[in-house]
């Protein structure tokens, strides 16, 4: 199966937005909303309408995020920065889990 | 063309902290901006001018339509320039929040601002998402029919 490097971008809890891009990233994009949380990164076609390749995603809310089911299936497994790879979807997953168990670990420091 | 001035100011400003992951596997927005610029995909002209632009324009707030202001933090400007769409354009930040027609309850407490403006002879259309304080946390430029299916939301304003 294809793999596909990608990075993401994550603010922190108090701006909860995950954004995650192939690298290299193609340029141009544009944003299609798939759900009221979930953004696809889609190249730009001839119209400037965002319906080519996904190139990206953003979550919004990712801590609490559960609508897996709104993430199309793709054909590649994805290489996140420090992880093996996996579908986009198990991905995400585990960094959701990796993120919850830091934020909750902060709190308790905090 | 990006001149060697530029970029050796950039690289003078650009401090380690900023360079480097907060969280294990992500990087902060600042981060990837920072890498965007060194790998030649975002000329670091259009950083100092997103920077400049959040000084005069932004830093203080923008007053939307509704009558609360907007805040946008200088991370929260490397946030949404993440996108090129913004980043070409940064004035669009300030255009979309003072474009804001609608605002409509999100998840947790956020709203969604809708926007429309004219840039020449085309509308644009987009969102912007606040929390309960104002702080935007993202924003995106989108069709029409992307608008639309925000319909379920519950109108806060107007």
């Amino acid at each position: 199966m294809a793999v596909v490097k990608a990075s993401s971008t994550w603010p922190g809890p108090d701006v909860d937005v995950l954004r995650v891009f192939v690298e290299p990233t193609p340029l141009p994009w544009g944003a299609e909303v798939a759900d009221e949380d979930l953004v696809l990164f889609r190249l730009l076609d001839s119209r400037e309408e965002a319906s080519g390749q996904i190139v990206g995603l953003e979550i919004l809310g990712f801590l609490s995020f559960d609508q897996w089911g709104d993430i199309p299936e793709s054909v590649s497994h994805w290489r996140l920065a420090g992880m093996e790879p996996l579908a986009l979807v198990d991905a995400l997953k585990q960094l959701q889990r990796e993120y919850r168990q830091q934020t909750s670990a902060g709190k308790r420091v905090a | 063309m990006v001149g060697v001035y530029p970029l050796q100011k950039w690289r003078r400003r650009a401090s380690p902290t900023q360079l480097s992951s907060i969280w294990r596997g992500s990087k902060s927005p600042r981060a990837r901006i920072d890498r965007l610029v060194a790998e030649g995909s975002m000329p670091p002209e259009a950083l100092i001018a997103a920077e400049a632009l959040w000084e005069k324009r932004l830093r203080d707030g923008i007053r939307i339509p509704n009558g609360e202001t907007a805040q946008v933090t200088l991370n929260d400007l490397y946030h949404l320039i993440v996108d090129d769409r913004i980043w070409r354009k940064p004035e669009r930040i300030e255009l979309l929040l003072r474009g804001v027609y609608e605002v409509r309850q999100a998840k947790l407490g956020r709203r969604r601002v809708l926007s429309r403006w004219q840039e020449g002879q085309r509308e644009q259309r987009g969102f912007a998402i606040m929390d309960v304080n104002g702080r935007v946390w993202t924003m995106h430029l989108i069709n029409e029919r992307d608008l639309r299916r925000y319909s379920r939301e519950e109108v806060l304003w107007p």
